[in-house]
């Protein structure tokens, strides 16, 4: 009894959670008019008009190709960087280790706040404002996917490996690359999913450094165009479905994967 | 047998080299040149003229400072407090034997999480729209109101609204942190405490909360951080300006907004650098608190 009362209290909440989403894919498929009148529950026939609608005001082609770039490219830095620092500092005794060490877990307390209008400038002067690059580069400064993958190296990473690929006289570099980063990489795909969502969902730094539509994030382009839509409701649910499902879709299809992620990046700190 | 002897250990400078020089390009650099400018007149373009302490004195001395303070706390405190809560609760009815269906349960609650912030905005600035509304329209179909609510004119609904998608959107995460730390708590623990006769209510005071501490300190103080920064959703939610009345100008979205949309860089350098140390003194104040408690 207590149990049914318990369930029944987490089902309500779960409609809490999906409803707005729900909303937004039924009323997707309705017209303005339906929309505005009633509560609408059930799926309807105007899809593939609100489609017609929406793709004539937003470049969604364009929108999801910069995101998925920006991402990527983020992505693979940090991934890649992140395991190059972690490596560096799990493997090599060298003077000052430590107090290095501490400084790159301080970048991590910074708050973009103190840096931003300084890193616009110099972006300004580097005349990579406006550029994609300027988004990306950023995910150089990896702290938090060095600190979690030194963590790894430390406990998976036996030493023999290291010594028998010098006994075989390869270099260091080469050392890292043919062997350790095979090793590392079911620890570095686990992490970079959380970086690739953060990349995707990012909206502070584009909104400040790009200005030509046709290099917009997807954030970015939803943003700028759906002042376009007020007034017709349907035509922005079935925009921001196109926007949000996909990134639905790959949530469910990784959801073990990035929810026992979640909690192996904060266990340790 | 000179190679015996050869040490590698220099090479770890070579590793964590691109790391350093990233930094202090990318970082410490504008990091550096933001205090510059915040002690300056800069506009964008053309030299800046060095105006000492003025930035900071015109903002300590203005009201819009203390009261984007008081607004960001607020919408933190009305998102957070009821999502730590609520999600002890259900931390801990995941973690009862009897239960089933965790990691079902878990997906469905982040799934918010994962949602762009942007994009919850918006969704939810259409659901609370004025005419057409879903909100609207299901309250006026159930005749519990006769005319549209206004709900992007009032401050008060502005506020709750903006602090519920904040809830909706961070009280999975809380769930899967403190269900995580509570799974951690051996069993044999709550078995004594069962052949002692103790209740489950009891346990759950006795046991697991003094036992999950750390984490939730954990996730308060880096909740309380996250929400000093909150930009995304209330700069989506207020149209781009923090309206109606101020109600959702967030530190983040004043300081961006006197920097970049009104050009006075300096004076947002400046605005950078003091909620900075408010946003450190809150945390610190906040760790101090939750230690002292225990």
């Amino acid at each position: 009894m207590v149990w049914g009362v318990i369930y029944a209290l987490l089902c309500l909440l779960l409609l809490f959670c999906l409803l707005p989403f729900y909303l937004m894919v039924i009323d997707a498929t309705h017209t303005n008019k339906e929309i505005i009148t009633t509560l609408q529950l059930l799926p309807g026939a105007a899809l593939l008009d609100n489609i017609r609608k929406v793709t004539a005001r937003v470049d969604f082609p364009t929108g999801f190709s910069n995101s998925l770039f920006v991402a990527v490219c983020s992505t693979l830095l940090t991934a890649y960087f992140g395991a190059l620092t972690a490596y560096g500092f799990s493997k090599y005794r060298f003077k000052g280790k430590n107090i290095l060490f501490v400084a790159m877990l301080m970048t991590m307390m910074l708050p973009e706040q103190v840096s931003i209008v300084g890193y616009f400038k110099l972006m300004g002067f580097l005349k990579l404002t406006d550029t994609h690059a300027s988004l990306i580069l950023p995910s150089l400064v990896c702290a938090g996917m060095a600190f979690w993958l030194k963590q790894y190296c430390d406990a998976a990473i036996p030493d023999e490996i290291i010594e028998s690929g010098r006994i075989d006289g390869a270099g260091e570099l080469h050392i890292f690359h043919r062997l350790i980063l095979p090793l590392m990489a079911p620890a570095i795909a686990c992490m970079a999913i959380f970086t690739f969502i953060h990349s995707w969902n990012s909206f502070l730094k584009p909104l400040i450094l790009m200005f030509t539509p046709a290099k917009f994030t997807l954030p970015l382009l939803m943003t700028a165009f759906t002042g376009q839509l007020t007034g017709d409701y349907g035509a922005f649910y079935c925009g921001m479905s196109i926007a949000t499902l996909p990134i639905i879709v790959v949530y469910l299809l990784f959801s073990r994967y990035i929810i026992s992620g979640l909690t192996l990046g904060a266990v340790k700190t | 047998m000179r190679r015996k002897r050869v040490n590698f250990d220099h090479y770890g400078y070579l590793f964590i080299a691109p790391f350093f020089i990233a930094t202090l390009v990318f970082v410490l650099y504008p990091m550096v040149d933001s205090l510059f400018i915040s002690f300056s007149d800069w506009t964008g373009f053309g030299a800046r003229n060095m105006v000492g302490f003025k930035n900071y004195a015109r903002i300590l001395s203005g009201k819009v400072f203390y009261r984007t303070i008081a607004t960001t706390l607020k919408l933190w405190a009305i998102g957070s407090i009821p999502q730590i809560l609520l999600a002890l609760v259900l931390a801990a009815v995941m973690n009862a034997r009897k239960f089933r269906g965790k990691g079902f349960f878990k997906v469905a609650y982040f799934l918010p999480n994962i949602i762009t912030s942007v994009f919850m905005g918006l969704l939810f600035l259409f659901i609370f729209g004025w005419q057409g509304g879903a909100v609207n329209v299901a309250l006026m179909r159930f005749g519990l109101i006769s005319e549209p609510i206004g709900w992007q004119q009032s401050a008060l609904y502005m506020t709750l609204i903006c602090g519920g998608v904040l809830f909706l959107q961070w009280f999975g995460y809380q769930t899967i942190m403190l269900d995580s730390g509570m799974t951690g708590i051996a069993r044999d623990l709550y078995e004594a405490a069962e052949v002692d006769g103790a209740s489950g209510v009891r346990m759950f005071f006795s046991i697991t909360l003094p036992l999950i501490r750390p984490i939730l300190l954990y996730i308060t103080v880096t909740s309380l951080i996250g929400g000093l920064q909150s930009f995304d959703i209330p700069y989506v939610l207020s149209g781009k300006t923090g309206d109606p009345n101020q109600s959702l100008l967030t530190m983040s979205i004043y300081m961006m907004i006197t920097a970049f949309n009104q050009g006075r860089y300096g004076y947002g350098a400046a605005l950078g650098f003091l909620y900075c140390l408010v946003t450190l003194l809150f945390s610190v104040a906040t760790m101090r608190l939750m230690r002292q408690e225990a």
